[in-house]
């Protein structure tokens, strides 16, 4: 009780409620993997299938993906929805250096994670946009369904709830 | 009848070849790509349909050379309708540019001289539209290649 006297006005009493004890890792992981903002960036057919996944009957809000943000500089979740051809490669670096940081990557459907159809004998696919960034999750599929993205989501969530603050090493073995 | 006759075409091009409807009703083969200015003059002049609309502008690598394909319907009746061709020679790849007759030609020439290196003479800006502007070749050549290129194997 003391506690709560000590720190009136930042401290909020629930019903019945004690104390909540967390640890500033578990706090900012927590708040991050819930509040993803994406950036608004789709490249091909496989962004009809993200538009779907934003829309109401999936509806990716659920997951936290509350904002489709129009400038990098306030996302910090990038779906990579579509063939990358080379004329494109450095306007998505470009737009990737200029997201918020720490800032993820979903390479959503065949073309984004390997090339896919245009794998051989194209001269304008780049084969794979993890030639160009950093990748957290591949999502195959030509093009993957709205399930397949909101698992990948999931997937990215559970990654970042694994993520250690500065400093720390990773855990080994399967996160708590 | 609103299609265009072959009896029509063979009176109005009598140097030209021409062929039965392929793909896009019947086809019109020049001699030579300098003579399309005259040729196009020739269907917007066409009887009782004139062919003023260009709806497709590309070209084809044949090996030997290169040949410019337009498609030329007409504005009132689409069934009114004829595939043009003309030969460019691979050695000398230039054309006279068609955009004073169609101004929609402007960026298809610009898609044809990027992907085949085929210049137009008299065109207002010709410079790459689809690739990157420092990009080093021809793409739609067939014996296009680069170091990006992966061939699929045993193809």
């Amino acid at each position: 009780m003391a506690v709560v006297e000590a720190m009136a006005g930042l401290t909020e009493k629930f019903p019945g409620g004690g104390l909540l004890l967390t640890t500033a890792e578990f706090f900012l992981n927590w708040g991050r993997k819930n509040s993803l903002w994406p950036l608004t960036f789709g490249l091909s057919c496989c962004a009809f299938e993200m538009f779907s996944t934003g829309a109401p009957r999936y509806d990716w809000a659920r997951l936290g993906n509350e904002v489709l943000r129009a400038t990098p500089r306030q996302a910090d979740m990038m779906v990579v929805a579509g063939t990358v051809c080379w004329k494109m490669a450095p306007r998505i670096q470009r737009l990737y250096e200029q997201m918020a940081e720490p800032r993820y990557v979903i390479a959503m459907g065949a073309c984004a994670t390997s090339g896919g159809p245009f794998y051989y004998d194209s001269y304008g696919t780049v084969r794979g946009v993890d030639q160009l960034i950093p990748v957290d999750i591949y999502l195959p599929g030509c093009p993957p369904k709205p399930e397949g993205l909101l698992n990948a989501i999931l997937e990215l969530e559970k990654k970042i709830a694994e993520d250690r603050l500065p400093g720390r090493r990773p855990v080994k073995g399967p996160a708590a | 009848m609103s299609a265009v006759t072959l009896e029509q075409l063979r009176a109005a091009f009598p140097q030209a070849s021409v062929g039965a409807a392929g793909g896009f009703g019947p086809v019109v083969t020049l001699g030579a790509a300098t003579e399309l200015p005259a040729a196009l003059a020739a269907f917007k002049a066409l009887k009782p349909l004139p062919l003023d609309v260009c709806e497709d502008y590309t070209a084809l690598d044949a090996g030997e050379v290169f040949i410019l394909v337009l498609h030329l319907v007409s504005g009132t009746d689409v069934r009114a309708r004829v595939t043009l061709k003309a030969p460019v020679p691979k050695a000398a790849p230039a054309a006279p540019s068609l955009v004073a007759q169609f101004g929609i030609a402007d960026w298809y020439e610009r898609e044809i001289f990027d992907m085949f290196g085929i210049r137009f003479h008299g065109h207002p800006d010709l410079r790459r539209i689809l690739l990157p502007e420092d990009w080093t070749g021809y793409p739609l050549r067939k014996d296009y290649t680069d170091d990006k290129l992966l061939k699929r194997p045993g193809a």
